[in-house]
């Protein structure tokens, strides 16, 4: 680590622009620090400068300058709660409704997507109304559905492990709600605006009453032509809403600050359950800045493309076979237990994704670092991998 | 820290140097200018009074914890704040001597009104509370369609317990806020002591959720939080925010303390990952202030108390009755419909409480700054003689 702490200082402080460069580069110790060793706590354990975190589908980069700015001249609006604060969550609710051409009564806030896919299946859901999901999808609906004794219809995912949107649609056929997850987590793949559209036009008209929630985590990592969002169909029709979150490309996760975006009855419904002063006031002055700085997101979506690109060509130049990914994480089948895999990593210090069922004895998640991790993180994997069987002729999971 | 509470107040007031009154005095000038538009009115003339925020704001060194959090690059805002959940718990724990599975933690304490408002109400169970306070549980409890019973003040506006206890048969919780908000008044200590054990034995099924958010700024000698009954009786939860005299209302954490079977039962329905890393960071700054200047949250009741004793005494000096104020606001019968009085401030640069039916001519003010409160009972003066004037 060359760069001390005051150079970032100065780098960083002047505003916008200064910062990306450098840090990519320099992440490691000082990037920790930045992370979670820097409290002067007793009570919190001192960072390992060398882990690299590509568990959680993190951005390693953070908001970026022009957010971290906003949060710094707002730490004065920590006392205010946020319909008095500088920056209120109504004007953070009318900037995002204006970005979608639409109304404050079409965006509902909250404190990540979690609250979202949870009010929604207390919304649209009930003992005769089950949730439909992908078998190996996000799993939060599901395990809020278990909770408020909604029954769930999982679909086996498709042969390249995508959603099988056709088998959803026969199932959703009577159900409360469709849980599209697009692109979906855990298997990073990415249905385009024709299938979407198909989708929620069939299931509009054969089930009027099942709405369709379609969660755009990681839409902003979209490299697909094909794709687009489905925000346009969530204001077009009465029962399709979208879920968004900050936690991914603009690197806010630790902000906790999500919305989703619908017809103003869907919406109310949401609004009717969700928590009261649910997100925080730093968080909101950090998504405002961001939302006026198209520039910064398009140079993380280039970035992760390229990170994305270099780890899948890794994995494949190896022989390993991995999805179609569209998001800032990976999907490949390691031929290994993920449990094997990640157990195998961590004592490199590589801390990746969980077990992810029904492929959890062949399959691991590797979320995209920076080059510079997943360099090291694909030197790890190599050693890792070494044993197990590859596939390369197999074009399946 | 090395500005003293008195200097603090002072560059507060004048806005002067310090970066941390810098810092504040710039934010509230801009929230100010913000109303100044709307009120078309000059900024220095903007005080708000409407939502018991603590004016101080966290303190010089929660600010720092949140920089440090935050580093050079603010790469810690992108990551999940899961590493840092555990070691709140703990120190939450330790500060109270109690265990971490004692601890729940939420985005305010408002999570943890609607986890126990979930859990303990339905149809059949009531929630039961004052008429009026904190309205969360009541407003949860008739969106998932469970029973409330309200039950009215005593004459000097406390939570009636004998009224209550009467309420309590058949119901699923009590919630005990005490300080209450709206009315700010306090049970007295040794009745409250005695009130929850007879309330719970007199009630199998009863849980009793009692919100400490105020409790800070009591003054009243004798009063004692109710945590160390909560661990030992699995039917008492104590709420608890840092909102108030914490001041980070924006930021967003409080807690429940209770058995550890019963933060398991809240755990079942409890929504994780609600709270910022930032947030996680300030908190856990000042609760090492907590041991490291135990002084520091008594100076600031003291701060609060000095204020309040300096608004009450205006309006008693005029013949306007108030509660005995036990927390960071006043609740005064103001003898005129509240709204208008709030307009009437509103005009003048000053935002005041909503009203809280029944209670249609008692305005809440909170307790800004020493200069806020000076510079507020001038409008108060100015709004109350013109009611009289056209009313005579």
């Amino acid at each position: 680590m060359t760069l001390s702490r005051r150079a970032f200082l100065r780098t960083v402080r002047p505003g916008p622009g200064a910062m990306s460069p450098a840090f990519i580069t320099a992440r490691g110790r000082e990037a920790l620090e930045g992370e979670f060793g820097s409290l002067s706590s007793p009570f919190i354990p001192p960072p390992d400068a060398d882990e690299i975190r590509i568990s959680s589908n993190e951005n390693p980069m953070g908001p970026g300058p022009s957010a971290v700015s906003a949060i710094r001249e707002n730490l004065g609006e920590s006392n205010r709660y946020p319909m008095n604060s500088k920056i209120t969550d109504t004007a953070v609710a009318n900037r995002i409704a204006t970005m979608f051409g639409a109304k404050r009564e079409n965006v509902v806030l909250a404190p990540g997507s979690t609250e979202i896919l949870r009010n929604s299946i207390r919304a649209f859901c009930g003992p005769d109304r089950p949730l439909v999901s992908g078998e190996c999808s996000y799993e939060n609906p599901v395990r809020d559905a278990e909770y408020f004794g909604v029954p769930i219809k999982t679909v086996a995912n498709a042969e390249d492990l995508s959603l099988d949107l056709d088998k959803m649609a026969g199932a959703a056929l009577g159900a409360g709600l469709v849980f599209l997850c697009n692109p979906n987590n855990p298997t990073g793949t990415a249905h385009g605006r024709t299938a979407i559209s198909d989708f929620v036009r069939y299931v509009a008209k054969e089930s009027p009453y099942t709405y369709v929630l379609i969660d755009e985590a990681y839409n902003d990592y979209v490299t697909d032509p094909n794709y687009s969002s489905a925000a346009e169909f969530a204001l077009k029709y009465r029962n399709v809403f979208v879920s968004r979150t900050f936690s991914k490309a603009f690197g806010m996760a630790g902000l906790r600050q999500g919305y989703a975006v619908g017809g103003p009855a869907t919406v109310g419904k949401l609004a009717a359950y969700k928590l009261t002063f649910g997100t925080n006031v730093l968080g909101l002055a950090a998504v405002s800045a961001s939302l006026d700085d198209p520039a910064h997101l398009t140079k993380e979506i280039a970035r992760n493309a390229e990170v994305r690109k270099y780890t899948l060509d890794f994995f494949r130049n190896a022989g390993f076979w991995a999805t179609d990914s569209q998001t800032n994480f990976i999907f490949v089948k390691t031929n290994m237990p993920a449990k094997q895999f990640r157990e195998g990593c961590a004592k490199f210090k590589v801390q990746v994704g969980r077990d992810f069922p029904p492929y959890e004895k062949t399959h691991a998640r590797i979320s995209i670092g920076t080059m510079d991790e997943m360099k090291r993180a694909t030197e790890v994997f190599r050693q890792v991998l070494g044993t197990a069987p590859t596939d390369a002729d197999s074009s399946k999971g | 820290m090395s500005l003293s509470r008195r200097d603090f107040v002072r560059t507060l007031g004048v806005g002067a140097a310090g970066a941390y009154a810098a810092t504040f005095v710039s934010a509230r000038r801009q929230e100010a200018i913000a109303f100044a538009a709307q009120t078309g009115r000059s900024v220095d003339q903007v005080i708000n009074l409407s939502n018991n925020e603590n004016p101080m704001g966290p303190g010089q060194s929660v600010l720092d914890a949140i920089e440090r959090a935050l580093g050079p690059t603010g790469a810690f805002a992108g990551r999940y704040p899961f590493p840092l959940d555990k070691p709140l718990h703990e120190v939450i724990a330790k500060k109270w001597n109690v265990k971490p599975e004692n601890v729940m933690l939420g985005a305010g304490s408002t999570q943890i009104l609607v986890n126990a408002t979930h859990m303990y109400t339905s149809k059949d169970k009531a929630v039961v509370g004052s008429l009026p306070t904190y309205e969360e549980c009541f407003g949860y409890a008739a969106l998932i369609g469970s029973r409330t019973k309200a039950v009215p003040l005593t004459s000097d506006f406390r939570m009636d317990l004998d009224k209550t206890m009467y309420a309590l048969k058949g119901s699923g919780m009590l919630f005990y806020c005490n300080p209450n908000n709206p009315v700010a008044s306090l049970v007295n200590p040794s009745d409250s002591k005695e009130f929850i054990p007879r309330a719970l034995k007199a009630n199998k099924d009863l849980r009793i959720l009692v919100d400490e958010a105020y409790i800070d700024y009591v003054t009243t000698p004798g009063h004692e939080t109710m945590i160390p009954m909560a661990v030992q009786e699995p039917r008492i939860i104590v709420a608890r925010t840092f909102s108030k005299a914490y001041g980070m209302a924006g930021l967003r954490v409080g807690y429940a303390i209770a058995h550890e079977n019963t933060i398991k039962e809240l755990d079942k329905f409890h929504m994780g990952n609600t709270i910022s890393g930032l947030s996680y960071s300030a908190v856990l700054a000042a609760l090492e202030r907590d041991v490291a200047d135990p002084s520091y949250i008594p100076n600031e009741s003291k701060r609060n108390g000095e204020a309040r004793a300096f608004t009450l005494k205006w309006f008693a000096d005029r013949g306007y009755k108030a509660t005995d104020a036990q927390a960071n606001f006043t609740f005064v019968d103001v003898a005129m419909p509240v709204d208008y009085f709030q307009d009437a401030c509103a005009k003048e640069g000053v935002k005041v409480g909503r009203p809280f039916p029944p209670l249609w001519t008692h305005c809440r003010i909170s307790i800004g700054t020493m200069e806020e409160m000076r510079r507020a009972v001038q409008v108060f003066d100015k709004v109350l003689s013109a009611a009289k004037a056209q009313a005579a």
